[in-house]
Formats: structure tokens, sequence, C-alpha cells
């Protein structure tokens, strides 16, 4: 065992409750922020007092290895490029990139580079998803045909403005650009990729869509996607409407069907199986009723899937103390991190894709793929 | 006892009827209480013993059954049963030479739907056909033209748009309270239909390898029966196993499932899938998303109908970010059974309360001389979007526009 991760968080709004200084091989040694009172709050939680205030700055630090970048959705491809220049390995908020461009820069740095980028995507960690993967390799769900996915985040308006009155990235996002929460439920559980979408855009006579420097005219989108194995994938981003939030997914399998827990209905996750199936007169064979069960989650956080260190609760269901451990163990152990640059081009740029088709009014188009599925 | 009409008589009567009324537009999803003053008596000829038996013709006070028929021996006495009608014929087209029958009933094969309804209008017969209104663009254009030519009533018995829930969707809709509609998804599953797919000779039915697309109608009820807006475009995604069913079937149909995603000529988005296999209970339901109001039908996991409403209220995601925390209502769906139907035909039959519904209506809208809320226009509107859709699974999700169908103005 070399010596611990030296890892510096940078963006210490959401980036200040991760449990990087709990792993057992990694260290917090640089805060970075625009904002002091963030960069005391970051002190407060990570016990770190090395502070930075210019990203330049923090990245010509030698001491630092590795770079926790929570920064605005619009900086991550850009200051991801220069930290991996800069010789620093990334963990990078989701998404990976906003445009195609720029998610390839990325995808080439990293190749020319050969450090480790990983994005920080939370539904692949949820617990459900932790489980799903799990049924998926076990073979449970027979062939999983058909899967939903949603986030629902309505409410959000409070952040499109800072305390100044200025607008934040949040103003006007695109729905379909911030796909990662829900193409993580599929992408990161099957392996299998996205190849084609149609997507429907909707917007209302809201100011904020109006004018907005994405351009962007809809505060929801829902998408269709058509995966490599011919399967369907239904994507729905909601950032406005009668709806509760929820990050969730359900996957329709021809054995085994499991679906996360829903707000509507106490978030209890079910699973349906298939029973026996008898033979019939023509060879083919012919269903009975389905069983139900009221799935009892198993909280991984607790297990041994984590250092016992970092084996507490932790944000996005559970999520946030899996991406300490997966990005600081590939390091440590010179592996691939589960959700690689390839992994996390394959979560973003469908949805810039299906923004895409939504703006053309729907039209059906092809997403470009990469690597192979897992 | 009601006199009897003879065809003739019946509709000269209907048309004195309402000679002096204005003419009520019937939009669609009018519920409106009718009050039955008339005594004129619809006779109907039913055909088809399954599913034609759950009607309650011979209970509506203004229908009679005049004539029943099946091909199978043991279906054609199920009617003569069911309706008390020992005047049974052994195909539709030895009923519809009945001068007596002013209408059928057509309650068979889905193939048979366009043939047997155009033989109907064409022996000058009202014609209610079960779903869907047929299986090809021709047959369905076919079926256009004679309900045009004819001048005759037709109307599609689908029962998701008088499901009880889905009544209290097009109230909802009709008093504003969604908003606007961005979002609807509908799914009709059923697995374990394959104990119908041979007759008891070992023949196969029509359902053997029927494909799932092909039966749209108990779906896209839900959007089409509740917004009126027509589905314009489509991608369809098919998925099939190596089942024996799925290899030599009359449809060249390989997919047991089918889902959907169309868009709407207001530019909204709905989600249809038809699942004949898999592990998933048995469902025909929607959910309706709503910039102002949502409602989720109950599901098969569980869930009872709910309402979600805007609110301003907000919650802290498990992030630390803020959120609208909507508004939750469970909601009791109204027992529309019980009140909007003549007395006699108050029963819950199955299908969430549908059929005495499609009976009520298709009797009412002849004795009053109106359009049937889903006539041609409607019933081609629910049926062709899924035709269309499986053209786009057999081309590997290939997006394809839909034919728009309106009732001229």
């Amino acid at each position: 065992m070399r010596q611990k991760l030296r890892i510096a968080v940078v963006g210490l709004g959401f980036g200040g409750h991760f449990p990087w200084h709990k792993h057992p091989h990694c260290v917090v040694t640089a805060l970075c922020d625009t904002d002091k009172a963030a960069l005391d709050r970051g002190s407060a939680f990570y016990g770190c007092s090395k502070h930075y205030t210019s990203y330049q700055d923090l990245l010509s630090d030698p001491n630092v290895d590795a770079v926790a970048l929570f920064t605005p959705a619009p900086l991550h491809a850009s200051q991801s490029i220069a930290a991996l220049r800069a010789g620093k390995h990334v963990c990078s908020a989701v998404p990976a990139g906003l445009n195609l461009d720029e998610c390839e820069e990325l995808l080439g740095t990293v190749e020319d580079t050969c450090l480790t980028y990983m994005m920080a995507e939370t539904s692949y960690w949820r617990q459900g998803t932790i489980s799903a993967r799990k049924f998926y390799q076990e073979g449970e769900f027979g062939e999983i045909f058909y899967c939903e996915a949603a986030y629902h985040h309505a409410g959000l308006d409070s952040l499109f403005w800072d305390s100044e009155g200025d607008r934040t990235w949040r103003h006007g996002f695109p729905p379909m650009l911030y796909p990662t929460h829900c193409t993580a439920f599929l992408v990161g559980v099957t392996g299998e990729r996205l190849t084609e979408v149609v997507c429907v855009g909707w917007g209302d006579d809201s100011p904020v869509l109006k004018e907005n420097v994405y351009n962007n005219p809809f505060w929801n989108e829902s998408a269709f996607f058509k995966t490599e194995r011919g399967h369907g994938f239904r994507v729905a981003i909601y950032w406005h409407g009668a709806h509760l939030g929820a990050e969730r997914a359900e996957w329709y399998g021809d054995k085994m069907s499991f679906f996360m827990g829903h707000p509507n209905w106490g978030w209890q996750p079910v699973i349906v199986r298939t029973q026996d199936q008898t033979g019939s007169a023509n060879g083919g064979s012919a269903q009975a009723g389905p069983s139900f069960e009221i799935y009892d989650q198993p909280l991984w956080w607790k297990t041994d899937m984590l250092p016992e260190s970092l084996r507490q609760g932790s944000e996005h269901d559970g999520s946030h103390a899996f991406i300490v451990h997966e990005f600081v163990d590939s390091i440590v152990n010179n592996r691939k991190p589960a959700i690689d640059i390839y992994e996390a081009l394959n979560y973003t740029v469908p949805g810039i894709i299906a923004h895409k088709s939504a703006l053309e009014g729907g039209i059906l188009l092809e997403i470009p793929v990469y690597g192979k599925a897992r | 006892m009601t006199r009897c009409y003879t065809r003739r008589e019946f509709l000269r009567t209907s048309g004195a009827a309402i000679a002096g009324l204005a003419l009520v537009p019937n939009i669609a999803g009018s519920e409106e209480k009718r009050v039955l003053k008339s005594a004129k008596k619809v006779r109907i000829g039913v055909v088809g013993g399954g599913f034609g038996c759950a009607f309650q013709w011979h209970l509506h006070p203004n229908c009679v059954v005049q004539a029943v028929s099946d091909l199978r021996e043991d279906r054609r006495k199920a009617l003569r049963d069911t309706y008390k009608c020992d005047n049974v014929y052994n195909s539709l087209e030895e009923l519809i030479k009945d001068k007596d029958v002013d209408a059928v009933a057509v309650f068979t094969g889905a193939p048979d739907h366009v043939r047997h309804a155009v033989a109907c209008l064409k022996a000058g017969k009202h014609v209610i056909s079960a779903v869907p209104a047929a299986t090809s663009l021709e047959d369905a254009e076919l079926l256009l033209e004679t309900v045009k030519k004819t001048g005759l009533t037709y109307m599609m018995a689908e029962t998701s748009y008088y499901s009880q829930s889905c009544i209290s969707a097009r109230k909802f809709f009709k008093e504003g309270k969604f908003g606007n509609i961005f979002y609807t998804e509908a799914e009709y599953h059923h697995a374990g239909l394959e104990v119908l797919f041979t007759n008891p000779d070992g023949s196969k039915t029509w359902r053997y390898g029927y494909p799932p697309m092909l039966y749209p109608t108990h779906c896209t009820a839900f959007l089409v029966g509740v917004t009126g807006e027509r589905l314009t475009d489509v991608m369809c995604l098919g998925w099939g196993n190596d089942s024996q069913f799925l290899k030599d079937n009359q449809y060249n149909n390989p997919f047991w499932n089918e889902t959907a995603l169309f868009k709407t000529d207001k530019g909204n988005a709905f989600r249809v899938a038809v699942y004949w296999y898999g592990a998933h209970g048995g469902c025909e339901r929607a959910q309706w998303y709503g910039d102002k109001m949502s409602f989720f039908m109950p599901t098969a996991n569980g869930a009872p109908a709910i309402i979600r409403r805007v609110s301003g209220q907000k919650e802290k995601d498990q992030g630390g970010f803020e959120r609208q925390l909507a508004e939750f209502e469970q909601y009791q769906i109204p027992e529309y059974w019980k009140t909007d139907l003549p007395e006699a035909m108050r029963a819950f039959i199955g299908h969430d309360g549908a059929e005495p519904f499609l009976t009520h209506e298709f009797v009412d809208a002849l004795v009053h001389d109106r359009t049937p809320a889903i006539d041609i226009y409607e019933a081609l509107a629910y049926t062709v979007p899924g035709i269309i859709a499986h053209a786009s699974a057999l081309e590997g999700g290939k997006q394809m526009k839909v034919p728009v169908y309106h009732r001229s103005a």
C-alpha cells in the first residue's frame, strides 16, 4: 500500500458533504471555492485549512494528486480537462459535459494522460440500484426488455439566482443536459448503450424559459431511447409540474421486474416474479399469474462493500460514501473506476442528443456510443 | 309490453324526435346524465358469445335483443342464455338478413371486425364493434368510407374510455384541473393469455401470436379519449423470445411486448406499453402528468388512485436541495355506474365498470340520433396509432408519422 491519495475538494456547496476524509486511503489536502464562507464550512467538515480561491493556483499545488470537482455543470468538462493536463486524477460531479465537443475533448484528454477520471453519479450507488445490478448479474430478471427512469425535481427555482440576485447556471438549464441520474439506472445496471432517441420537451411562458443562456424553452423533457440490444428505455426529467421529487427506476424483465419505491405510495420497492410456467399443447409456455413481494431493501452501505470507517448513511440514498470509496480505491489499486470516462459519456451524451431531438420537435436521432458494453 | 318498431319506423320516429332540437355537439367526454323518456327500442343483434355476453342490451330500457349469433354452438348457447333470446343464427351473415335487426353488436375476433362491420353497414345495420376498429390501414380506410357512405351509426366499444378512473380524468380535464397535461403513460399488461391461443379442437384462435400494438385502444383511449388530442408521430420497440407462438403465427409477428412513445398534435408525449408476457401484474391503466395536477390510476403493484397537486410547500431532498412538496390525495374513484346510467343498467361487470356505459352510449346515440362518444373518427384515432406503432417496431423502432382522423366540421 502506497501513501494516501491526496485529494482537493473543489466546490464546497454540494462538494461539502462527501466523506473523503474518512476513507482510510485518502486525505483532504486542499479546498477550493470562490466563496470564502463555503471554504470555512468546508474546513469545519473536512478538517483541512489549506484554501484556494483560484482553481488555477490549486492545480499547480504539487501536493494534490486528485481533484473532486463539484462546481457548476457548465464548468465540469473544462475544469476536468485542466486538472488532467495538470497531472491530477479527476472525480467530477455530473454531468461530464454539456455538448459533444467538450465531451470528446475530455475523452481525448483522459486517453492522452492515462489518469483516472470518474464521474460521481449518485444513482449508480443508490441502494436500489446496487440491488438491481446484483439481480442483473445473477440473471434474476431474465431479459430486461423495458426500463423507465425518472428524475423529478420541481421547486429548484430558488437556486436559479444567487444571494446577490445574479443568475446561477441552473437558470433555464435544459432537463436532458442533466440526464445521468436516470441513464445510470439502465447503463449502470446492464451496461448496454443507448443508440437512438426521440425526445419531447414541454415548457410554458415562464420568463426563465424565454431568456436563458442555453436558449432552452423546456421545463420538462420525456425521452424514449433504444438500446444497442433493441430494448426500450423511457427517461423523464421534469423541473416543473404536479409531482413529488424522485430519482427512481423500474426494470421490466421476462422473469422478474423490480420497481424502486414510488413517492406516491410509501417508497416501498416491489418485486414481481412470474410463477412456474407450464408447457402447453403448442410447445410454447403459458404464464401463471405473477407473485408480488415488497422488497426488503438491504442497506449496502452497512456492509463490507465499504471500508468500516465509511459505513455511515450518506446523501443521495447512501451513494456518497460509495463514490468516495470507488474513486479512492480505483486509484490506489490502479484499476478502472466503475464510472470511467466511457461510462460517463454513455450516461451523459444520450441526454445531449435527446435535448437536440426535443429542440427539433421530437425527431429520432442517433447517439454516438463510447467503448464496449460491459 | 312495448311495441316493436320496424327499422324504418324506428329511424323515422327517432328522426322526428330530434327534428325540433338543436343538435348538441358531442365532444369526447360528455357523460351528462340523459333522461330517457323515449319509448323507442333499438333491436340489436349480438354476434360473438365470448366478450359479447358481457353487455346489458336486454336490460336497457330502449333496447331489445332481437337476435344472437356465433359460429360455435357453446357460444350460441351462452348468448341465448344471457340475453334470453331464442332468435339464434349460425353466422353473422345470416343474422344481418333479418329485417327486424336495427343494429349489430360485433364481438367477433379482432381480424374480422372490419369485414363484419362493413357487412352489417351494407345491410343497413348500425354497428357497435369490439376493439380494435381495424388491424390494417387499408381496413381502417374501408371502414371509414363505408360508414360515411351509409350514414349509419358506428361506435367502437372501447372499455378504457368508460373505466371509472377515465371518466374522472375526463371530468378533471374539462374542468381545467390538470393545467397542461404534458406527459401521459398508459399500459395494458395482460400476461397469461396463452390459454386462449387455441380452440378446444386445437386450432389456432386469432389471439395466437397477435401483435400487441394491434390492440392499442385500451391505452390510447386514456389520452385521446380524455383530451381529444391526436397522436401524430411514433417510435415503437418490440420484444420477443424464441417462443413457438412468435414463429408460426398468421401475423408474422415476432413480439410479445411493444413499447411506444407517441407525440401528439399538441406537442405532448404519450408512452404506451402493451405487454402479453413478462413479470408484471395485469392492468389497464394510465397516469396523467399536468403542470397543475397529476392523476395516477391504481397500479397492479397495489398503489391506490392518487392525485398530486402543485403546492407552495417545500422539502429538502437527500442531497440537501430544496424541492416542491406536491400535495397528496388518495383519490376515491366515484362509482359513476351507480348514478350515471339508467336504473336497470346499474351493474358492475368488469373493465372498471365500463360495459354498461358502452351499452347505454350506443343505444342512447341511436335513440337520440346523435354521434356516439367513440364514433368512427375517434375509433380510428385510437386504433391507427397502434397499427403504425407496430410497423415502427417491425422496422426496428423507426420513427413514423401517424395518419390523423377528425370528424369533419
